[in-house]
């Protein structure tokens, strides 16, 4: 749902800046001479884009925070104690404690016993959940509250070397 | 300033432009390759299109590059007398390396991607060898080492002429404005942006150092999450730079078409000081999946990402606007892809800060080739071959063509489809580096495949007629 969201303001939002481009770059003539006076007006615009574009980076920042998806943030929202699932991985396979998962709040606490890897997952119709990166010495702890029922798969976003593209596996969640 | 010196400076650019796009025009060829593949119309092994992915991304940063430095060069040529000796054994190594670099990828079969992150050069699981790994970061370092002694002499050069002060504009922010101290934009961006890819080398010499004692002895320990920022510091502010001293290109050569002066003041001063600081701020989003990264760092790279758009936009691409606004501007191809590759860079810079403001959603996923193919594809080098243009007009007198316009707007098609189907693949959830792409996403591959050979078709224009101007090119000693 996110992606979707924030795809359609990126659509949208490079076509309002290809509009303002081709606005300006079509009105370059007549010439006007009087450059300072051109300059003054173009100004006075600027000082309203950059408050309209601090209100607008301000808003999505606070937003962006507010939805990270580390243990600080989510430990907050998460109600309950969650459901642990430790995933190991290594080339090209992951090895997961369960494979079957209750539905509800579940931490995931991802590492690599080799190279750097991306643990992806996703739903029954290919879209991407929530992710985060498995690196060696380190743990991951991703907190993901699963409210609907049925397969999961989990795919390699970390480019790992030669099989990274099949490094996948499966989990369910009932 | 010396004529004959801007002359000759001029001359090597152009040389340097046709073997850099030359050799972009290839890389970008071998990336389509393996998009081809991966879109399911032709079949390469996964060995080969990780080895084609690597040669395409080191490829196209190393040729663009290259490419940017020498244009910048160019554009300073009337402000700086920067040492020709120097820039010459500085592109001669670059040259040798990038041949090398190539044959280590060829070879050795390396396929690591440009990331190089630890330890996966030294964990092929068989597909390279141990050998190819080590030439690989010994080669990448004296490119590094290369670069960073032209750059060096930017600064240098600049801070004998105007101070060190004024020649990053620390004087102009303090309000003192004297010819003495007060560079054109064009030397002040440059100045500040070599500044930046120095600190960026330093990183990237200290990686690739360290990697290469744990290539000699493998039991010497390294942190993979001190690797992985050190990486990504490099990495990320090069890509940036070239798109910084493209965009001081276009401080100098912009006015000249618009016929209006674009002059340093006090707010292009902090806002190129804001630059600095929000390119070495934003680098940390690459590494927001990684959640051992303290908190306030995760905060701070977020926030710098934001911060990143105030200087390019409210600056940089409003200053173009009102220069370009009832200036009478004649639209010639050389100011076209100018002011379009402002637009990329606006677009994709736009793109980029809605990949770091919501990174779990699309951390690597094809979402974020489709922000830097963006300014990069149709940025970047947009300004790269305004520059090459502009050239040619000013050593050859040349006119455009009907093949200019054609090569123009070929390339916009293609590289606008390519970043566009790139975007949309990683908004559902397609993800990058995949040799076979996922089940039920190959028709973005194939689509973005398809877009790729567009560009092909308009780069061979492009050079075509770039070599076909040069003929016109009066011989430098006349």
């Amino acid at each position: 749902m996110i992606q979707l969201i924030v795809g359609t303001a990126a659509v949208l939002g490079a076509l309002i800046i290809m509009a303002v481009f081709w606005k300006v770059g079509t009105s370059s003539m007549p010439r006007d001479d009087d450059y300072k006076h051109v300059a003054e007006a173009g100004y006075a615009i600027r000082r309203k884009y950059f408050w309209a574009l601090l209100a607008v980076s301000l808003v999505l920042f606070i937003i962006g925070v507010l939805a990270f998806p580390y243990p600080k943030v989510m430990e907050a929202k998460i109600k309950g104690e969650p459901f642990v699932v430790k995933i190991n991985s290594k080339q090209f396979q992951w090895d997961l404690s369960a494979a079957q998962i209750p539905l509800g709040p579940v931490r995931f606490d991802v590492t690599s016993q080799d190279v750097n890897h991306g643990f992806g997952i996703y739903d029954e119709k290919g879209g991407l959940v929530t992710q985060s990166q498995a690196m060696p010495d380190y743990v991951n702890k991703l907190y993901v509250n699963f409210t609907k029922p049925g397969k999961y798969k989990i795919w390699c976003l970390e480019y790992c070397g030669v099989a990274h593209h099949i490094m996948a596996t499966e989990f369910e969640v009932k | 300033m010396d004529i004959s010196y801007e002359r000759r400076v001029a001359g090597i650019s152009m040389v340097i432009g046709a073997i850099t796009i030359v050799l972009f025009g290839v890389t970008i060829f071998i990336g389509i390759i393996a998009r081809t593949s991966q879109g399911g119309f032709i079949t390469l092994r996964p060995d080969v299109f990780y080895e084609f992915m690597t040669l395409h991304s080191v490829g196209v940063a190393g040729s663009l590059m290259t490419g940017i430095t020498a244009m910048m060069w160019y554009s300073l040529r009337k402000h700086l007398n920067l040492h020709m000796n120097l820039m010459q054994i500085m592109f001669g190594i670059i040259g040798a390396v990038v041949v090398s670099l190539l044959a280590a990828t060829l070879l050795g079969f390396y396929g690591t991607g440009w990331t190089f992150l630890y330890p996966l050069p030294f964990k092929s699981a068989g597909a390279w060898d141990d050998w190819a790994a080590g030439l690989y970061l010994l080669l990448l370092l004296c490119v590094v080492a290369a670069m960073t002694i032209s750059w060096g002499d930017v600064v240098v050069v600049a801070s004998k002429k105007y101070g060190f002060s004024g020649a990053v504009g620390w004087k102009l922010i303090a309000g003192i404005d004297t010819p003495q101290t007060t560079p054109p934009p064009v030397v002040l961006i440059s100045t500040i942006t070599s500044l930046c890819g120095i600190l960026s080398n330093i990183a990237g010499a200290t990686v690739l150092i360290l990697l290469l004692i744990h290539w000699a002895d493998p039991g010497f320990y390294l942190d993979y999450l001190y690797i992985k920022n050190l990486i990504y510091y490099f990495g990320h502010i090069l890509m940036n730079m070239a798109m910084y001293m493209a965009v001081a290109i276009v401080y100098e050569l912009m006015p000249i078409y618009a016929k209006r002066p674009w002059k340093s003041n006090k707010i292009v001063a902090i806002s190129w000081n804001a630059a600095f600081i929000a390119v070495s701020l934003a680098y940390m989003h690459h590494l927001l999946q990684d959640f051992p990264q303290p908190f306030i760092i995760q905060v701070i790279a977020v926030f710098g990402s934001y911060m990143a758009a105030f200087p390019a936009t409210v600056v940089t691409v409003v200053g173009a606007m009102v220069l370009v606004y009832r200036s009478g501007i004649k639209w010639t191809v050389a100011p076209l892809y100018m002011f379009i590759g402002l637009m990329s860079w606006t677009i994709g810079g736009f793109w980029a800060v809605l990949d770091a403001g919501f990174n779990n959603a699309f951390h690597n996923t094809m979402f974020v080739p489709g922000h830097f193919h963006l300014y990069l594809l149709a940025g970047t080098s947009f300004i790269f071959v305004a520059t090459l243009y502009n050239i040619t007009e000013e050593l050859g007198g040349c006119k455009d063509a009907f093949e200019d316009r054609l090569g123009l707007w070929a390339w916009f098609i293609g590289a606008y489809g390519v970043a566009l189907t790139f975007l949309l693949s990683g908004v559902f959830g397609a993800p990058r580096r995949y040799a076979v792409q996922m089940p039920g996403k190959e028709m973005w591959s194939a689509f973005g495949a398809l877009f790729g050979w567009i560009v092909i078709f308009a780069l061979i224009l492009v050079i075509g007629r770039y070599i076909t101007r040069l003929q016109k090119v009066k011989p430098l000693r006349s």
